[in-house]
């Protein structure tokens, strides 16, 4: 597979997938950023 | 609270991609499978989890806390098939495109375009669906596993009339026919004539819900029909099918 239609796979395919998986993710990260500095513990 | 310097810094940015990447894969795996409904479930109940918390509710929060402990346990016994599955593919997967092998899978296509031919050619009615990045599983489990290795001569056989497995549809993954005599969900689309089959219903209805591509046969006149993301083409030949399928598959 050429460099260029690599690249556009990965903008192309299941976009809405990747767009919700990195709101989760960053929603997961804010989240857990933020017990660890109240400093409680998993 | 987070201070932006915290925010911007490259560990953080790093770990937000690590923690996309894994939960955009579990979102991939989790489409197509009967943990989904599990998992709306799960949401329902995080969300209270999390309602409770902020109202002070110490009891209800208590019984809450108690119950995901056991829920934890249960899921990965309910869901033992969907996580060996996942973890064996974990290994296998691009970060976030699906490639194909590709010469391997050209000779997959012809064969299947050989068999829509012919089958087209002798008015056999076919149903079958490629998978691409969203798992086909509870559409599997409604039919018979094969797990055959793919050819042209096999997918005619399939769809021979008096063949057992000839009812329903067929799923293709890689090179293998997954399964055969599935059953497809039927589009409720308004677009559709009211003389269109339940065959193309089914295929269309299959598109909807998932990225598969879809080929259906019609028994009727013989037209091959292509469907995709819940859109139908009609009266394809051989060649043009073939055409979009590899664009489809390699983009």
């Amino acid at each position: 597979m050429k460099k260029i239609s690599l690249i556009k796979a990965i903008f192309t395919q299941n976009i809405w997938l990747k767009i919700i998986s990195f709101i989760v993710a960053v929603i997961v990260w804010l989240y857990a950023s933020n017990e660890i500095l109240k400093g409680v513990r998993f | 609270m987070i201070d932006l310097n915290t925010f911007l810094n490259v560990k953080a940015l790093v770990q937000i991609l690590i923690l996309w990447a894994v939960i955009y894969h579990i979102f991939l795996f989790l489409q197509g499978t009967r943990a989904v409904h599990l998992l709306r479930g799960v949401i329902i109940l995080i969300i209270a989890f999390f309602l409770f918390q902020k109202l002070d509710f110490l009891v209800l929060n208590w019984v809450m806390t108690k119950f995901f402990a056991f829920f934890l346990i249960i899921m990965a016994i309910v869901l033992q098939p969907e996580l060996r599955e996942g973890l064996i593919r974990l290994g296998q997967r691009h970060l976030f495109v699906t490639t194909y092998e590709k010469e391997e899978f050209q000779k997959d296509l012809k064969d299947i375009v050989v068999a829509v031919g012919k089958l087209a050619r002798k008015k056999i009615g076919a149903l079958i669906a490629i998978k691409r990045d969203i798992g086909l599983k509870s559409y599997i489990e409604s039919g018979v596993l094969l797990s055959a290795e793919l050819s042209s001569e096999l997918l005619q056989n399939i769809f021979y009339p008096m063949a057992p497995l000839h009812d329903g549809g067929v799923i293709i993954e890689g090179n293998k026919i997954v399964a055969a005599s599935c059953l497809f969900p039927l589009s409720e689309s308004s677009a559709f004539e009211k003389t269109t089959g339940m065959r193309h219903r089914a295929g269309v209805g299959l598109s909807e819900h998932c990225d598969a591509l879809v080929i259906i046969v019609s028994e009727e006149n013989g037209s091959i029909s292509l469907a995709i993301n819940g859109q139908l083409s009609r009266d394809l030949s051989p060649n043009d099918l073939l055409t979009i399928l590899k664009g489809q598959l390699s983009a």
